[in-house]
């Protein structure tokens, strides 16, 4: 919100009028076209980018803009010219897949504006962006490693690309905070879709005595799988929403989860390109990271709620130290003030950070008895090493690969 | 006892279908474009039925295509009608071969690989080296379903299609594994993402100014065009295809002579899927990632069934199939619309070419009872 | 091997085999009679968008599973009409048949997406029952399996031990004696392909009512290209299919158990395609020696009058 008044504000400081000087000529309108990989139907990744599209378009009178969806990299750059050609100066790619031809379009139209999400290349004439969740499956994890009985908690991963690994990683620190017993078990997919895998990939977990289960796939299927075995069984199994507001469709076992804000960021892109801010030719460092701090994420399995109430009472039951302060607290009370301390700018707390002692882990592609120091005593990762993070942090103990 | 279809008996006439012996060349033509306009006919009832102006969603879905466009469809197009035209030689023989997709999947691989193992390789070797090496990974892989049809009557649609999973699986893990990107951008190192690196700069094939057209595509799609109609029509290997599409039975007693006929028919089959692989990897992606595989070897099923064996018909066909690809992108952008209409589209089209043949094969003749 | 372990591939074989078992039984008939149709990707994506669309506006799951097979039933007279009353290449007809079936499947489904079912069939939900070791939990969970699960045995009986099987197999292996002993080959062949459409449908709608409650597209994700492998697999004999279904199911669920075990995730993911290329492999070479095959007749038009 606060974004959105700066927005306002520098609208209004450009549009208003000024005495009897410079007349400032402004296009009446900016057209920006949007690029899904996928269907804006998938309650995943594309709905949430498209639910961001909906919110500038309705706030922003001078912009108008176009979707296009299922486009793989294969058709990308076809689109791209369509687009182009029919007058969009600003266009955003949403999928991965869409980097190399999108730049390989910055390269032959040096005059339009590219955003790429969840890439690295960027141009003078294009820019990049991403909201990223490690923060709130750091929260997550301190909320499973209280809340498992077993210690055996599971994670069924799409691709273990360095996104994943960063968000496994992070949900491991979480877990090792409260509880330093419990493990993690990982299991790969391979697929951002198929409900089919995902369920097989749960069950197996369960079947090896996991009681909690965090994912990334564009369903709900684990935490349906979740339910549904719990119905069956009568034992209470613990799951964290991905992405997309989940915890209405599992209320039972939904503790918590991740959520998206793309609108806090297309907001800010737009209104930048539109008061000229952001211009075709220096973009070449602009990359946005969307975190806590600026809304760009949020903690929860349904927005305005990050712990299903169902639990709070037993977070509030588990008692953990503060490796910051000493103090001891109980895991709800710990949760709530990482939160607070990863809203602020500042950014006081990292889960990326060795406070007393080293962090331990494995490399990606090595095995889980080689484990080494990854983070020494004071570092705190940067931005590039979290960027392209290719190890396990020292409680992951299995992972399909 | 009447013969004819039963539903027949509802109407006051009964239908009497006379097999029609010769079948002039013109009528050929005049039944696939009967089927193109049957297949515009239905698709406009059912915008229509859905209050859409079918006008407007025909203007929004061709006009881009075949106008400002085209260059977006016709490098669309050669990829297809590669592929498509060993498909139509496939077809004609009567061997299924549903996997052009995992022949072409390992065509762009082998292609890769090459490109990654002499990098420094001069760019007029290097893209040869990498098409044939497609050509040839594409026609090996198309062997094993062709022996096991042959020797253990294996259903060829069941084996090319495993083949297809197989192929998948076999990018994914090295998309993930040994060829997973390593390259520094702005002197930062990135890894780990869902891709591979570039190929070779000399390979990358040059295009038609700023669209992925290639000139090179363009070359391999005229010679394989003029190649597949010598094939078919001035070679005893083409009259041997024919003769196992019209006979299967009598090919079976044929023998070796059988064994070897599929084989070299596949090897052309899951050759030109296999080049298709290795062009659009060069000539549009440049990079393999572990969605390559974009349902090509499907659509080119449709391409191969709308065009025959006529190389003209097979390219306009193609072209006429990557219009309403690139048509599908622009009916969105302009009316809105789900993209998945051009799959009804494709869909229609397809029963509406069955159609033609059905009466390309048939007189219907109506009798009073 | 715990019990925990058994447990789960048995659940996970009859959970992801039920809908491959569905849509492999129907193809099983259709094929008997002669028609092969390849549509059923298809024909599963269409039952399934309509029967979720059913369950949703009328809030009976019920209806939906119902309403899904009988759409499709009613998209394969599409592949009927054009296989049967105007003989053109099966092989074709069924492809277009997918590619349609997914088209409207995707346009139908636009309006339900993110949208989950109020009411969803659970099963009669009683703990007890579930402890019935090894299938136990399964049925309990899911009626569907179990209906599976009897088809598979009553479908063989009636294929094999009843008239009506011996017409649909006459059919299926010499069309032209089955006529002259004044069978209609046309109808039979018809009514077999509307019953390989109705468990098509079936077994989409199980998969977008049960299976996954919430609409998103592409839920049959293949599953249909893999039951025409089963129907070769299973030999044409519902019994096996019954298996091989589960089978199918046990090998892709059992992957996730070796992950981690240093087999590369990929390797483990080409083994249930792998497995299915060996056994059809074998199942040729039984044929050959047994004699035991692929109906005679199959994918071959009947037309009266020719041989």
């Amino acid at each position: 919100m606060v974004v959105v008044a700066i927005v306002f504000g520098l609208i209004g400081y450009f549009a208003a009028p000024k005495g009897e000087t410079k007349v400032i000529t402004k296009p009446p309108t900016l057209k920006a076209a949007f690029i899904y990989v996928g269907d804006i139907g998938d309650y995943g990744w594309t709905h949430a980018h498209n639910v961001g599209r909906l919110w500038v378009e309705q706030h922003f009178s001078w912009l108008n803009t176009t979707y296009v969806e299922n486009v793989g990299a294969e058709d990308a750059r076809q689109v791209i010219e369509n687009l182009i050609s029919q007058g969009y100066t600003v266009i955003f790619g949403t999928s991965f897949d869409h980097m190399i031809p999108m730049k390989e379009a910055a390269e032959n139209h040096t005059d339009i504006i590219f955003f790429h999400c969840s890439g690295y290349i960027r141009r003078p004439n294009m820019g990049t962006y991403m909201a990223d969740f490690y923060q709130l499956y750091y929260l997550n994890g301190l909320m499973a490693g209280a809340l498992t009985k077993t210690n055996k908690i599971g994670y069924v991963a799409a691709h273990t690309i360095p996104e994943v690994v960063r968000h496994i990683d992070a949900f491991a620190l979480g877990i090792k905070e409260v509880n330093p017993d419990a493990k993690v078990y990982v299991r790969v997919i391979h697929a951002w879709y198929d409900p089919e895998k995902a369920q097989s990939a749960a069950n197996a977990l369960l079947a090896e005595g996991a009681d909690v289960l965090a994912f990334t796939e564009d369903s709900p299927t684990v935490l349906q799988t979740l339910e549904s075995k719990m119905k069956e069984t009568g034992t209470q199994y613990y799951g964290f929403s991905h992405y997309s507001p989940m915890q209405d469709i599992a209320p039972n076992v939904t503790v918590s989860g991740q959520l998206v804000h793309w609108e806090v960021i297309y907001a800010d892109i737009l209104s930048k390109v539109y008061a000229g801010l952001y211009t075709n030719t220096n973009l070449q460092d602009v990359d946005y990271w969307g975190l806590l701090d600026s809304g760009a994420v949020e903690l929860g399995g349904k927005p305005g709620v990050p712990i299903n109430p169902k639990f709070v009472n037993d977070l509030k039951s588990v008692t953990v130290t503060d490796k910051l302060t000493g103090e001891e607290l109980s895991v709800y009370d710990l949760v709530m003030r990482r939160l607070d301390q990863m809203k602020d700018k500042q950014m006081v707390f990292d889960p990326f950070e060795a406070y007393n002692e080293p962090i331990m882990g494995w490399p990606k592609d090595g095995s889980p008895e080689d484990l080494q120091e990854m983070i020494p005593v004071g570092h705190r990762l940067t931005y590039h090493e979290r960027l392209v993070i290719d190890w396990w942090v020292d409680n992951v103990v299995s992972v399909g690969e | 006892m009447p013969d004819g279809t039963r539903f027949a008996r509802i109407l006051p006439y009964r239908v009497r279908l006379e097999p029609r012996v010769e079948v002039p060349r013109t009528f050929e033509i005049q039944v696939r474009i009967l089927a193109i306009l049957l297949s515009l006919a239905i698709m406009t009832i059912v915008f229509l039925s859905l209050h859409i102006n079918p006008i407007s969603a025909f203007k929004a879905m061709f006009l881009y295509a075949f106008g400002k466009g085209i260059l977006s469809t016709l490098s669309r197009a050669m990829t297809l009608v590669l592929i498509a035209i060993g498909l139509s030689m496939a077809f004609r023989s009567l061997f299924w071969n549903i996997g052009a997709e995992g022949q072409y999947l390992v065509g762009a691989i082998t292609a890769f690989g090459i490109g990654r193992l002499f990098p420094n390789l001069s760019g007029y070797a290097l893209i040869p080296l990498m098409l044939l090496g497609g050509f040839a990974a594409g026609a090996l892989y198309g062997q094993l379903p062709a022996i096991l049809k042959v020797k253990l009557k294996v259903n060829e649609v069941i084996t090319t299609l495993m083949l297809n999973y197989i192929a998948i699986r076999l990018l994914y893990y090295l998309v993930y594994g040994p060829w997973n990107v390593k390259e520094v951008v702005g002197g930062v190192e990135y890894t780990g993402y869902a891709v591979t690196n570039n190929i070779p700069y000399q390979a990358q094939l040059s295009t038609v100014g700023n669209s992925t057209l290639s000139y090179a595509m363009m070359g391999l799609v005229a010679v394989f065009l003029i190649a597949e109609y010598l094939i078919m029509e001035r070679t005893p290997l083409g009259y041997d295809f024919k003769v196992i599409g019209d006979n299967p039975e009598a090919a079976r007693y044929a023998g070796m002579r059988f064994l070897r006929l599929t084989m070299i028919l596949m090897l052309l089959s899951g050759g030109l899927a296999g080049l298709a692989g290795a062009g659009e990897l060069m000539a549009n992606q440049h990079r393999l990632r572990p969605g390559f595989a974009s349902g090509f070897g499907f659509t080119a099923i449709i391409i191969a069934w709308l065009g025959g064996t006529n190389p003209i018909g097979i390219l306009l066909a193609g072209i006429f199939i990557a219009g309403i690809i690139i048509g599908g992108y622009n009916f969105q952008i302009s009316t809105g619309l789900p993209v998945g209409f051009v799959g009804i589209f494709q869909g229609v089209l397809l029963f509406s070419v069955l159609f033609g043949e059905f009466l390309r094969r048939y007189k219907v003749k109506f009798e009073r009872w | 091997m715990n019990v925990q372990i058994l447990n789960f591939i048995i659940y996970q074989a009859m959970k992801s085999g039920t809908p491959l078992l569905l849509a492999t039984l129907g193809e099983i008939y259709a094929e008997r009679a002669g028609i092969l149709n390849l549509g059923i990707e298809g024909m599963m994506a269409f039952g399934a968008v309509v029967g979720f669309g059913v369950a949703y506006t009328t809030g009976n799951p019920w209806l939906g599973l119902l309403l899904g097979a009988l759409a499709g039933a009613l998209i394969s007279l599409i592949h009927a009409f054009f296989s049967i009353s105007l003989r053109v290449n099966q092989v074709v007809s069924g492809l277009a048949l997918v590619i349609l079936g997914l088209g409207i499947h995707s346009v139908m489904g636009k309006p339900y997406v993110g949208q989950k079912l109020s009411n969803t069939i659970t099963g009669i939900i009683s703990p007890s029952l579930a402890q019935i070791p090894v299938v136990g939990s399964i049925i309990v969970q899911d009626p569907i399996a179990f209906l599976g699960l009897a088809l598979s045995v009553v479908l063989w009986y009636v294929l094999f031990k009843t008239k009506y099987g011996i017409i649909l197999r006459s059919v299926g292996e010499n069309p032209a004696a089955a006529d002259a002993l004044g069978i209609n080959v046309y109808k039979v062949r018809y009514l077999a392909t509307i019953f390989g459409g109705l468990m098509a449908g079936l077994a989409g709608a199980y998969l977008s009512i049960i299976f996954r409650p919430s609409w998103t597209e592409g839920i049959t994700a293949g599953m249909g290209w893999i039951a025409i492998a089963l129907t070769i697999f299973s030999l044409w004999n519902p019994i096996h299919a019954l298996w091989a279904s589960y089978f199918f199911g046990a090998i892709s669920a059992s992957q996730y158990l070796l992950q981690g075990k240093g087999i590369p995730v990929d390797i483990l993911g080409m083994m249930p395609y792998i497995f299915t290329l060996v056994i059809v492999v074998i199942a040729s070479l039984a044929q050959l020696k047994k004699r035991i095959g692929a109906p005679e007749a199959l994918a071959v038009p009947y037309v009266r009058g020719q041989s």
